[in-house]
C-alpha cells in the first residue's frame, strides 16, 4: 500500500487520532510508571491544571497577547518589505544587480546573531522583538517574491503591450502582482511559522512574552508550564496557518 | 481602396557582431481597409516579426510603418497570438475585459462589449470559467473575442489555429469570415498553412528571406465561391506553394499541369 492517496479522508483521520492517542497514552505512562522522572518531562495530564492555573493567574494571556504583537508587527514589517524589494528586484535586472552582493553578505546571517545589534538599538523592548522577527520573515518572502516575478512567462508583458499597457506601473498592476502571487503566498506561508521561532527567540532575551515566560518557568523547573506555552504556539502557529490557508485558497481559486 | 497600413523600406535584424541575423530586408507592403491579408512563408522568415512590428512591439532598424485608424480609435490594433495567452488568474469574462479596461469608457459598457464579443465567438454561457477550464479551441475563441472586444481597426493574426484540430480550425476559419462580414474590419493573419491561407485571405503574400521581403503578392479571385473543395482556389494553393518551392501534392501537380 503507498503512503498516500489509498486512504479515505474519515480512515486518515480516524489513524491521526488513534497515532495521537497512542503517542498520549505512552507518554502518560512513561511518567506514570516511573521510567521519566514528572520533573524532567510533566504527563499530559498535568498540562490541563497547569494551563487553568496560568489562564486564571491572568500570565497567559498577558504573554499570548504580547507575543501576538510581536509576531504581527514583525511579520507584517517584513513581510512588506520583502515583497516590495522582491516586486523591485524581481522586475529590475539593474535593481537585482546592484543588490546582488549586499544579498550574499547579509543572507548568511542568521536571525538571532542580530540579536546583539537589536539590543544596542532598541533596548530590550519591543522594538528589538519585532526587529528580529522581521529581519527572519523578510529573507523568506524577499526571495519567494523575486523568485516569483522572475519566473513570469514573457509572453505575459508582450500580451500587455500589445493591448496599451506600456507602462511598468500597469504591467505591475495586471501582470506582476497577480501572476506572482501563488508564488508569494507560498512565501509569506513559509514565513508564519519562521516568524513564531523568530518571536520565541526574540523573547528569550527578555522581552515580555510567550518565551519569556517559557524561560522563567524552566528556571523553576515548572516543566508542566514550560510545555503549556509550547502546546499555546503550537495551536496560535495552526490557527494562523488555517486561516492563512483559506485566504490563500480563495486568492487562488484559478489554479488547476 | 484606402490603405490603413502602409510598409516602406522595412528592415530588421537580431543579435549582433557575428550573430547578426537579418529578419526582415528592404521589405514594402500596404494592406487597404477591410481586406484579409493572409502571409504565409517558412518558419523564422519573420512572419510574427511583421505581425510585431505592425502592431509596435518590436521597433524596425529601418524603414517607416504606418498604422492609419480609420475610426480615430483608442485601440486601432488587436492581436490574436499563436497560443491563447489567456491570463490564468482571470475569468473569462475578465479576460475579454483586459484591453478594454485601460480605455476610457465607462464600466458597464466595458462589461457590455465584453459580452457581445463572447457572444460573437459562441462563448456567452463560459463568461464565468477560468481558463484551465476550457478546451483548446474555447481559448483560442476567447482569445479573438478578447481582441475583437476593443473594437480595432486592424486585427493582426499570427498562426492563430495551428494549434488546433482540423474540425476546430475549420470552424474558427469560418468564424474569421464572418467577423469581418459583421465588424469592417482589416486583418492580417499569418499562417504557414497555404490551403489556410488562400481560404481565409483576399490575399496572399509569401516572404521571402532575400532583399525585397516578398516572393509573392497574389490577389485571391473568390468568384467562384469561398467553397474548401472548389478547384479554382486548389489551383491558388498550387500555384503558391509552387511558388514557394513547397512539395506539391500529385493532385495539385496535375492541377498546375493538366
Amino acid at each position: 500500500m503507498s503512503a498516500s492517496g489509498v486512504l479515505s479522508n474519515k480512515r486518515r483521520a480516524f489513524y491521526g487520532a488513534g497515532g495521537l492517542t497512542a503517542f498520549l497514552v505512552l507518554w502518560e505512562a512513561s511518567v506514570r510508571f516511573g521510567l521519566t522522572p514528572s520533573v524532567l518531562l510533566p504527563a499530559p495530564s498535568q498540562i490541563p491544571v497547569a494551563f487553568t492555573r496560568e489562564l486564571v493567574s491572568g500570565q497567559w494571556l498577558a504573554a499570548v497577547v504580547s507575543s501576538l504583537s510581536h509576531y504581527l508587527v514583525g511579520l507584517l514589517a517584513g513581510a512588506s518589505l520583502g515583497v516590495g524589494l522582491g516586486l523591485v528586484t524581481g522586475i529590475s535586472v539593474r535593481t537585482e544587480a546592484s543588490l546582488a552582493w549586499i544579498v550574499r553578505l547579509l543572507r548568511p546571517v542568521p536571525g538571532l546573531a542580530w540579536v546583539p545589534f537589536a539590543i544596542i538599538w532598541f533596548g530590550v523592548s519591543t522594538a528589538s522583538a519585532v526587529f528580529i522577527i522581521a529581519i527572519g520573515v523578510f529573507w523568506i518572502v524577499y526571495f519567494a517574491t523575486m523568485g516569483a516575478v522572475m519566473a513570469i512567462e514573457r509572453d505575459y508583458y508582450e500580451l500587455a503591450r500589445a493591448f496599451g499597457y506600456r507602462s511598468v506601473t500597469s504591467q505591475w498592476l495586471t501582470i506582476v502582482v497577480p501572476a506572482a502571487a501563488p508564488g508569494i503566498l507560498a512565501g509569506l506561508r513559509t514565513s508564519l511559522g519562521q516568524a513564531w521561532m523568530a518571536v520565541v527567540a526574540a523573547e528569550l532575551f527578555g522581552v515580555p512574552g510567550v518565551g519569556q515566560r517559557m524561560m522563567q518557568a524552566a528556571s523553576l523547573l515548572s516543566t508542566d508550564i514550560v510545555v503549556v506555552y509550547m502546546a499555546t504556539m503550537a495551536a496560535l502557529y495552526g490557527l494562523f496557518d488555517v486561516m492563512f490557508i483559506v485566504v490563500q485558497n480563495r486568492a487562488l481559486q484559478w489554479k488547476a | 481602396m484606402e490603405s490603413v497600413i502602409d510598409i516602406r523600406n522595412l528592415a530588421l535584424s537580431f543579435g549582433e557582431g557575428a550573430h547578426k541575423r537579418t529578419v526582415l530586408s528592404d521589405l514594402s507592403l500596404s494592406v487597404n481597409q477591410g481586406e484579409i491579408l493572409a502571409v504565409v512563408g517558412s518558419s523564422g522568415i519573420g512572419k510574427s516579426t511583421l505581425l510585431r512590428v505592425i502592431a509596435g512591439l518590436i521597433k524596425a532598424e529601418r524603414g517607416d510603418v504606418l498604422v492609419r485608424s480609420a475610426r480615430q480609435s483608442d485601440a486601432p490594433v488587436g492581436f490574436v497570438f499563436q497560443d491563447p495567452r489567456l491570463l490564468p488568474w482571470r475569468r473569462v469574462l475578465s479576460n475579454v475585459l483586459f484591453g478594454l479596461e485601460r480605455l476610457d469608457i465607462p464600466p458597464t459598457l466595458q462589461l457590455q462589449l465584453a459580452r457581445r464579443a463572447l457572444a460573437l465567438v459562441g462563448l456567452a454561457d463560459y463568461e464565468d470559467r477560468f481558463p484551465h477550464q476550457l478546451s483548446g479551441g474555447q481559448k483560442q475563441r476567447v482569445s479573438l473575442a478578447r481582441a475583437l472586444a476593443i473594437k480595432p481597426d486592424i486585427l493582426l493574426m499570427d498562426e492563430p489555429f495551428s494549434a488546433l484540430d482540423l474540425f476546430t480550425r475549420h470552424t474558427l476559419q469560418d468564424e474569421v469570415l464572418d467577423l469581418r462580414r459583421k465588424a469592417d474590419v482589416t486583418i492580417v493573419f499569418v499562417t504557414h498553412d497555404i490551403d489556410e491561407a488562400v481560404y481565409i485571405g483576399d490575399r496572399v503574400i509569401a516572404l521571402t528571406g532575400e532583399a525585397g521581403g516578398i516572393a509573392l503578392d497574389r490577389v485571391i479571385d473568390k468568384n467562384k465561391g469561398n467553397d474548401r473543395d472548389n478547384p479554382d482556389l486548389a489551383q491558388q494553393v498550387a500555384l503558391i506553394a509552387a511558388a514557394l518551392n513547397h512539395e506539391v501534392s500529385s493532385d495539385q501537380r496535375s492541377i498546375l499541369n493538366p
